[in-house]
């Protein structure tokens, strides 16, 4: 049986779980198309373009975690109560609270945004303050405070946001059209590195040694403050993560293209067997 | 009407399929019940179901459960209570889910929990918010998928099932509150057996015929008004509603054939939902259709808030009446081709979406396309007159826009004007801009070549101009004189075009001397009066319907139904997540 745990996880049209070196299989019989995922032990948080659901270990059925005012969930964080969820969608970011009869109701954030303010596609929880979350939208990057249930706008804006991240100290964003951008406290931007300013980034994720950028033309590589290079297939990346011990294995998904993956720190490519759109993995734990 | 049910009945056992919408009919007509257990391990077997799985399915359990074989119902119980499901993403689609797990939670009680892992009671509470929320949402603002002869049977069958097996005194009301508003969406643009005026969307690609969509057999059924015709008025789809327990009041047949002629219907939609790329919310719709003796024209404000905003199924506006299927439409459109059109409604990166939904569809992205909205598009109308204006942008992937006009007429042409004699009324239409006579044919089956055209069938108008137009005006032959004379008094009647498109302004004087002024982007005016776009949500001969209020009142001679959904002016209404 394969272990969730020791496994990589890649949301397609369905839950997949499965190694580099063996086949995949789909968890349950879901065939929605997943968004984002998240390990909550014991189970996994699977965000779709239906709704929310939490995957248990090894039961066929997932548990519904939506209501009739949430769908479309584009990207998931981990923030205090109960379910601990902040549900990004094309309508705000939501929070969810349990009812009576142990199913989760869903509450706006994002009321007061304007349209493309609310339209949210990715989220970091600020590792410092577990209450300030930076947002990607359509309209830029906007930071949201729990405690005053306040938003502010930052620099990053008039212009889309597809990913953000925290690593090596900053916070990262990736844009439709500018390349990527860093932070050190989410309110203040720049455009990091040279030789992607018109690119459109979907993914950015951490390799310790580079920061790596999924975008329309394949993937970038670099630090953030010289030059990226990139490698690899021309595909359209819509999905990246490194596993947390081989450092030099990242898995890359695209839309279209389908899942690759690479041994050697994106030097050498190879197609992994999934060839559905690819919009979000996990590195195994 | 009992005799018109019997008929239907009778024609559709003759039809029947293998599907779970049809096993109705055998139900109700006492035949081979194993056709409808293979039809049930078909269709019931599958991993993942979804709406048109799950809501025929609950509306056969729920009015046959006591008949049914127990292996269908085993099978039904199996799907509705452990088989997963997509809940779809438009409003018909989740009117289906919610109304066939409410039923099936209702019914089922002594399942504790439910396919999606909650408590039954838990999925009941969610379908019945939502239900409602739908409910309450329509009645105030009016229906979100309108007035589409294809899907409107698909928010009637649930309202009906509901209706008819609900076990909830107030969904019931409701429900059948809805019901009565639904057919009389119908009854206030019926048009001699097809629906008049614009809709959310219409069939695919079937917007140049005179008479579409499955809702032709509700229209017979409740309205009566015209012939038999198998063809037309036969739609198994529909079956649940010729042993339905609902009647609608007689006073909506009456609004649907026996129209004071002409009559004007005004009607306000729900806003589209658009949610990205734009500055900001689309407006509500208001829709405007002039049902004459011998024609209907019929336009929509719709609301957009700009480019890409451009609902991919909309039908803005049509010229109908009767005659073959591909000779009594007059209709053009922008085919506009921007991919962030699909992207402003549909989640998911923009650069994935549009090849996607285009890859499904690939008519949509056609040149020759004849519907589907676009933001480039203005309308003004005032009873058989139209003026259909377009600013589009040069670098646009379709520079152009295209007229549809049937070939079964013999055009002239005078002056810049082509008319057309239909006998019973005229018609007279000028293209605005340079255009060149084209012809349309599209098939059904065009995998190698197309033969013959069943689904376009006409001549195409390509008018090659960034700021093309149309002004359009019908009028009945009765009391207008002779066709000659008709066209004499047109040519001789002023159309000023000195203003179009530097000042963005069109006039044209009508048949009767009033003058039409519009403002691409500002007032339209009749006579120097601007037009009052705040409609309420239904304005036609006899009806009041505030705008807001959940309140309709429906009045015809003595006869009088009145519709009140209790709306609670401080309750906020349930937020629109579907789309369509």
């Amino acid at each position: 049986m394969v272990d969730s745990k020791t496994s990589w996880l890649v949301g397609s049209d369905g839950l997949y779980r499965g190694n580099i070196r063996s086949s995949w299989d789909r968890m349950g019989s879901y065939s929605f198309q997943v968004t984002d995922i998240m390990r909550v032990h014991p189970g996994i948080i699977v965000a779709t373009n239906i709704g929310l659901w939490m995957a248990p270990p090894d039961a066929d059925l997932w548990v519904q975690l939506h209501d009739e005012t949430l769908t479309e969930v584009q990207a998931i964080a981990c923030v205090a109560g109960d379910p601990g969820i902040a549900a990004c969608t094309p309508y705000g970011i939501a929070l969810g609270s349990r009812d009576e009869r142990g199913a989760v109701r869903w509450r706006s954030c994002s009321d007061k945004l304007g349209l493309n303010e609310r339209f949210t596609n990715a989220i970091v929880v600020d590792p410092g303050k577990s209450g300030r979350w930076i947002v990607g939208t359509e309209a830029g990057v906007l930071v949201y405070e729990d405690e005053g249930k306040s938003w502010t706008h930052t620099n990053l804006n008039n212009c889309p946001v597809y990913a953000v991240c925290f690593a090596r100290g900053l916070f990262w964003a990736g844009t439709d059209g500018r390349g990527v951008w860093s932070s050190n406290d989410g309110l203040q931007w720049k455009i990091a590195g040279r030789g992607m300013e018109e690119e459109v980034v979907f993914a950015v994720v951490d390799a310790d040694d580079d920061i790596l950028a999924g975008t329309t033309q394949g993937l970038f590589t670099g630090n953030g403050t010289e030059s990226w290079k990139r490698v690899g297939p021309r595909i359209q990346i819509t999905a990246l993560a490194v596993h947390p011990r081989e450092r030099n294995s990242w898995m890359a998904g695209s839309s279209p293209g389908g899942l690759w993956y690479s041994r050697d720190g994106g030097t050498s490519w190879m197609q992994a067997g999934i060839t559905g759109n690819i919009s979000a993995i996990a590195a195994p734990e | 009407m009992q005799a018109r049910t019997d008929e239907l009945l009778t024609a559709i056992d003759e039809r029947t399929g293998n599907s779970l919408w049809t096993a109705y009919t055998i139900m109700s007509l006492g035949g081979d019940k194993s056709s409808i257990t293979a039809a049930a391990k078909k269709t019931l077997s599958k991993s993942t179901v979804g709406p048109f799985e799950v809501f025929p399915t609950m509306m056969l359990v729920s009015r046959w459960k006591e008949e049914l074989p127990g292996e269908v119902l085993a099978l039904a119980k199996q799907c509705m209570t452990r088989t997963v499901q997509d809940r779809g993403n438009t409003e018909n689609h989740w009117l289906m889910y919610y109304s066939a797990n409410l039923l099936a939670a209702e019914y089922w009680t002594d399942v504790d929990t439910w396919w999606n892992g909650l408590p039954r009671e838990a999925m009941l509470a969610e379908a019945m918010r939502w239900i409602l929320g739908m409910i309450e949402r329509t009645a105030v603002y009016g229906h979100h998928e309108y007035d589409s002869p294809l899907y409107h049977i698909y928010h009637m069958l649930p309202m009906m099932v509901i209706t008819d097996h609900t076990r909830d005194e107030h969904l019931r009301h409701q429900a059948e509150q809805t019901l009565n508003l639904f057919v009389a969406e119908m009854a206030l643009e019926y048009f001699h057996g097809s629906w008049a005026g614009g809709h959310s969307r219409e069939g695919y690609r079937q917007n140049t015929w005179n008479r579409t969509g499955v809702v032709q057999m509700l229209q017979y059924l409740y309205f009566g008004g015209e012939s038999f015709n198998p063809d037309y008025h036969v739609q198994p789809v529909g079956t649940f509603a010729l042993t339905s327990a609902y009647r609608p009041p007689a006073i909506l047949a009456s609004i649907a054939i026996d129209k004071e002629s002409p009559c004007v219907v005004k009607k306000t939609r729900a806003p589209r939902n658009i949610y990205r790329h734009v500055a900001q919310e689309a407006e509500r719709i208001r829709k405007y259709t002039y049902l004459s003796e011998s024609f209907a024209l019929g336009s929509t404000q719709l609301g957009l808030p700009g480019p890409p905003a451009g609902p991919i199924d909309t039908v803005s506006w049509d010229l109908t009446w009767q005659g073959p299927k591909h000779g009594a439409k007059i209709v053009c459109n922008h085919p506009y081709r921007d991919p962030r059109r699909f992207s402003a409604f549909l989640a998911g990166p923009p650069q994935v979406v549009g090849r996607g939904v285009a890859s499904d569809k690939p008519y949509l992205q056609f040149p020759d396309r004849l519907f589907g909205a676009s933001p480039y598009e203005r309308i003004m109308q005032y009873e058989g007159a139209i003026i259909v204006l377009y600013r589009i942008p040069g670098d646009d992937e379709a520079p152009y826009v295209n007229l549809y006009l049937p070939k079964t007429i013999n055009w002239t042409e005078k002056d810049g004007w082509l008319f057309a004699d239909l006998e019973s009324f005229y018609v007279a239409l000028m293209p605005i801009g340079l255009y060149t006579w084209q012809a349309i044919r599209e098939s059904n089956n065009a995998g190698i070549m197309v033969t013959e055209g069943d689904l376009i069938d006409g001549w195409l108008l390509r008018i090659e101009d960034i700021h093309a137009g149309l002004v359009l005006e019908a009028v009945e032959a009765k009391g207008n004189g002779t066709f000659q004379s008709f066209t004499e008094n047109r040519i001789n009647r002023k159309v000023d075009l000195n203003g179009w498109p530097d000042d963005q302004r069109v006039a044209v004087e009508n048949h009767r001397g009033e003058w039409l002024e519009m403002h691409y982007n500002g007032p339209h005016m009749v006579n120097g009066e601007p037009i009052n776009y705040s409609y309420p949500l239904f304005e036609a001969p006899g009806v009041e319907a505030e705008l807001g209020t959940g309140k309709i009142v429906f009045r015809r001679g003595d006869d009088v139904l009145e519709l009140d959904f209790g709306i609670d002016p401080e309750k906020p209404l349930l937020p629109m997540r579907s789309v369509g």
